[in-house]
């Protein structure tokens, strides 16, 4: 694994410069765990920390379009979501596009989430020294 | 000194998250490594300071043991928040009240990160 270093504020020690991938792997209407991913994502955002979004498994059903999220408290988080992908971008593993029978025509254009093969993401997480599964 | 953040979001008994986060973080201290907690989501149910248990020390004193040792313990207010906690008067003495974007910033502070939940 490449890892690069800097100097921050602690008395010129080097510290690893992180690079972090979140990876969504739950529905949005299961559990809280996913939204709670998207609002870890907004605010490292928020404070210049950019992280990597993958989905995988039953996570790329945030991708969807057309759900029907407000029963379930989830509104707020599809805005959220259009946002995040417009400022970092998101992947989705096409194996589990096709697992959960899913074209690409099912997914929302608006989050512009890009396909990756299963090498490309062994590689995204290659490229990431902390990875965090929610 | 090398930094460790370890951030948690899973609750007391459905895991042995807590145990294994309290010897991983002792063995770090001492090996000299600094060590940093963030409870995010329901892990902030961790630092409820009444919690009782019949079998075993809570989460709560284990976790209260490592901020004796001089972690910083940070809890996610917001998360708090949401399960009717007050970060006030609930949780166990010490605890750091935080936030997402405070955990942001610990992410560039520290060498390695890991996440259990």
């Amino acid at each position: 694994m490449t890892e690069s270093w800097h100097l921050d504020d602690r008395n010129g020690e080097p510290a690893l410069v992180n690079r972090i991938l979140l990876v969504m792997k739950s529905r949005p209407h299961e559990s809280s765990r996913a939204a709670e991913g998207l609002r870890m994502a907004t605010a490292m955002i928020a404070m210049d920390v950019l992280p990597q979004i993958l989905f995988v498994d039953d996570g790329v059903y945030w991708l969807v379009k057309k759900q029907v999220t407000e029963s379930a408290g989830n509104s707020s988080f599809m805005e959220r979501l259009k946002t995040i992908s417009d400022l970092v971008g998101v992947h989705v593993l096409s194996d589990s596009l096709a697992e959960n029978k899913l074209m690409q025509e099912d997914l929302d254009k608006d989050y512009k989430a890009k396909n990756l093969s299963l090498d490309e993401a062994s590689k995204l997480l290659a490229q990431n020294n902390t990875v965090i599964t929610f | 000194m090398p930094r460790l953040l370890i951030i948690l979001f899973s609750p007391p008994s459905n895991s042995q998250n807590v145990d294994t986060l309290y010897e991983l973080s002792k063995a770090a201290i001492d090996m000299s490594h600094e060590v940093t907690f963030f409870c995010d989501a329901d892990a902030t149910l961790n630092l409820l300071a009444r919690q009782t248990s019949s079998i075993k020390a809570t989460s709560a004193s284990k976790i209260a043991e490592l901020i004796k040792k001089g972690v910083p313990v940070h809890a996610c207010r917001e998360s708090a928040r949401l399960r009717g906690i007050d970060v006030k008067k609930d949780f166990v003495e010490g605890v750091v009240e935080s936030s997402l974007g405070r955990l942001a910033e610990l992410m560039e502070q520290h060498d390695r990160i890991v996440a259990f939940g």
